[in-house]
């Protein structure tokens, strides 16, 4: 190999650079908008309800006579640098939640619900 | 040493070497008021109160006279750094060198039967969570970081999987502090200990 061409090799390699994205997504579709926590009536709505409306939910828990309904969309995202010198992988997980009691009637008690901005920072 | 040869050996030794990081951030950060919380339980303080403020945790499981919920936040980095030992001409060991730290809050509350607050713990840390260097033939073929255990999706999302998961596995499904009746658990808790241990992981 010539000097020359030594010389060229790692600023090829340099150019030789590479990028990703990817995006996952797992759970239960999040349908508890805001606009849907405002139709909610602790006393009033039942738990049958709930679940006509968003889906059978990610985890379902027994308290003493009362129960819970607990829904969860996970949203990760990822973007990386592949410079095979430096490589760089950024992953940002975001969790949409709704959690909803019910007592032994099976009527609402407490709810609240989280959907994370779309954009982490 | 001519300028001409500088270069090239500058160049050479840096196509020897090379730098991996991954950043995982793993849900948004508590509020503020999650510590106070914590630290000063008030039993005036309904379930509803504490949602309303925090918004929905991340772990929920019934307790005897009650239950628990717990919110968590990571940022996970890792740096690995590979050197290939080919310069001193031994072209079939490569050096990796790795470690692994984060960032990490955690808020338990204990809510009574009456979904009345009873009880609270809080932490936020940063800690190294391990790392490792190896000499490895050609490439780095075994990983000298893992952060698997903490990066990984929350149990929720195995609801229907249970009947598919080893005897010993199943069989624990119980006792396990991810099935919302017996405990929760943080991530990165190991498996070897306390309720997971006799699925023989």
């Amino acid at each position: 190999m010539t000097p020359v061409a030594r010389c060229l090799v790692p600023f090829l390699l340099l150019l030789v650079a590479g990028c990703a994205q990817y995006e996952n997504r797992r759970g239960v579709e999040a349908g508890w908008t805001d606009a849907y926590m405002q139709t909610l009536q602790p006393g009033v709505t039942t738990r049958a309800e709930v679940m006509a409306a968003l889906g059978p939910p990610s985890q379902v828990i027994a308290l003493e006579g009362e129960s819970i309904l607990y829904y969860l969309f996970e949203r990760s995202d990822g973007e990386g640098i592949v410079l095979v010198l430096y490589n760089r992988m950024q992953i940002d997980t975001q969790y949409d939640r709704a959690i909803f009691f019910f007592d032994q009637n099976g009527l609402l008690t407490d709810a609240a619900s989280r959907i994370a901005p779309a954009d982490n920072g | 040493m001519a300028d001409t040869r500088r270069v090239p050996l500058l160049a050479l030794a840096l196509m020897l070497s090379g730098c991996t990081q991954w950043h995982y951030n793993l849900g948004e950060s508590l509020a503020p008021e999650a510590a106070a919380l914590a630290a000063a339980p008030a039993t005036d303080l309904r379930a509803g109160d504490i949602l309303s403020r925090l918004g929905p945790p991340l772990r929920v499981s019934a307790i005897p006279g009650g239950y628990v919920l717990g919110w968590e936040s990571w940022q996970v980095t890792e740096n690995v750094l590979g050197f290939s030992l080919g310069a001193l001409g031994v072209d079939f060991l490569s050096i990796d060198v790795g470690r692994a730290s984060t960032r990490n809050e955690a808020l338990l509350l204990t809510f009574s039967a009456q979904h009345r607050l009873v009880g609270g713990s809080w932490h936020g840390r940063d800690d190294s969570v391990g790392g490792g260097r190896s000499v490895q033939p050609l490439v780095g073929l075994v990983p000298v970081v893992d952060v698997d255990d903490i990066t990984a999706r929350l149990p929720q999302h195995d609801w229907g999987r249970g009947a598919l998961e080893p005897l010993p596995v199943g069989l624990n499904r119980a006792q396990r502090p991810d099935m919302g009746q017996a405990g929760v658990a943080q991530r990165g808790t190991p498996t070897g200990t306390g309720q997971q241990t006799l699925e023989l992981r």
